[in-house]
């Protein structure tokens, strides 16, 4: 199968295009409002900032299903750090309470044992 | 405004007085522990699941040990400071160096020997199970397992037998 070559499409695109005709028309100050929506866009992009952005968070505070998920993820945070470090300072204990038994029952170990 | 910041501070309280909560819950039973006497007696209770009848005996064991044990350190300690006296004014090898050594081994065996009777004792004393994981910790942790031998030959660690 012979492949098409690119100067062939280009050639029965610009056919197409030549036969083409837009009847709509567009609407009125089109030109006008489309400038006016890219500046608002700019603008919009200048003054984005922390404190608005903190703002707007509080603003969707007040919403009772956000302020609900804002506190419980809270809560679920706390239980869990609080699980967490319960853990991590009883592990370290019970290793700090064995070695204590253990330089007790053998003295030899005061130079050898791990500080906990 | 105002209400947004009451639910964003109460949101941290909450989850500070959680965290707290949690961490006492957590560690009420060490600080208790470390709030008594021997709290290594009382972590011994616990890791090896002993009864009460079984703690009191393993702590008059424990009790009767130490008082001994810190005798026989006492005259090591002895033996040591004659031993760095006596080699500090000798130039070679002397009979008295030789018989502080060899005290000093007996003595330091002597010391071995009393404290695995001991680590016997409080094993007998706990379920059966429990007293063979008792042994083997102590064994592992103890001056009863060696220290790894080396004469600074690259790759050669050989342990006492």
């Amino acid at each position: 199968m012979k492949p098409e070559r690119p100067s062939e499409n280009h050639e029965s695109f610009r056919r197409l295009m030549r036969v083409w005709r837009v009847d709509s028309s567009i609407p009125p100050r089109f030109q006008e409002q489309v400038w006016q929506r890219i500046e608002r866009a700019e603008v919009a992009k200048e003054v984005f900032s922390w404190s608005a952005m903190v703002n707007e968070f509080l603003r969707a505070l007040t919403r009772p299903a956000l302020a609900t998920a804002y506190v419980s993820a809270l809560l679920v945070a706390g239980l869990l750090a609080g699980h967490w470090h319960a853990r991590a300072d009883t592990t370290k204990w019970d290793k700090a309470l064995a070695s204590r038994y253990v330089q007790a029952v053998d003295p030899y170990q005061q130079a050898l044992a791990i500080d906990p | 405004m105002k209400r947004a910041l009451i639910i964003l501070i109460g949101g941290l309280l909450v989850a500070c007085a959680a965290y707290c909560l949690l961490y006492l819950a957590g560690t009420a039973a060490h600080r208790r522990l470390f709030a008594s006497q021997t709290p290594e007696l009382l972590w011994l209770k616990k890791e090896f699941n002993l009864s009460e009848a079984e703690f009191v005996r393993i702590e008059q064991l424990h009790q009767a040990y130490l008082p001994q044990c810190r005798e026989r350190c006492r005259r090591i300690e002895e033996i040591n400071d004659k031993i760095i006296k006596t080699v500090s004014t000798a130039t070679k090898l002397t009979p008295e160096i030789e018989r502080l050594l060899a005290e000093r081994a007996r003595m330091r065996a002597d010391c071995q020997a009393e404290m695995l009777k001991h680590f016997f004792e409080v094993s007998r004393t706990m379920p059966p199970e429990q007293g063979r994981r008792y042994l083997t910790w102590v064994q592992e942790q103890t001056c009863l397992r060696e220290v790894p031998m080396n004469h600074g030959d690259a790759g050669h660690v050989r342990r006492h037998e």
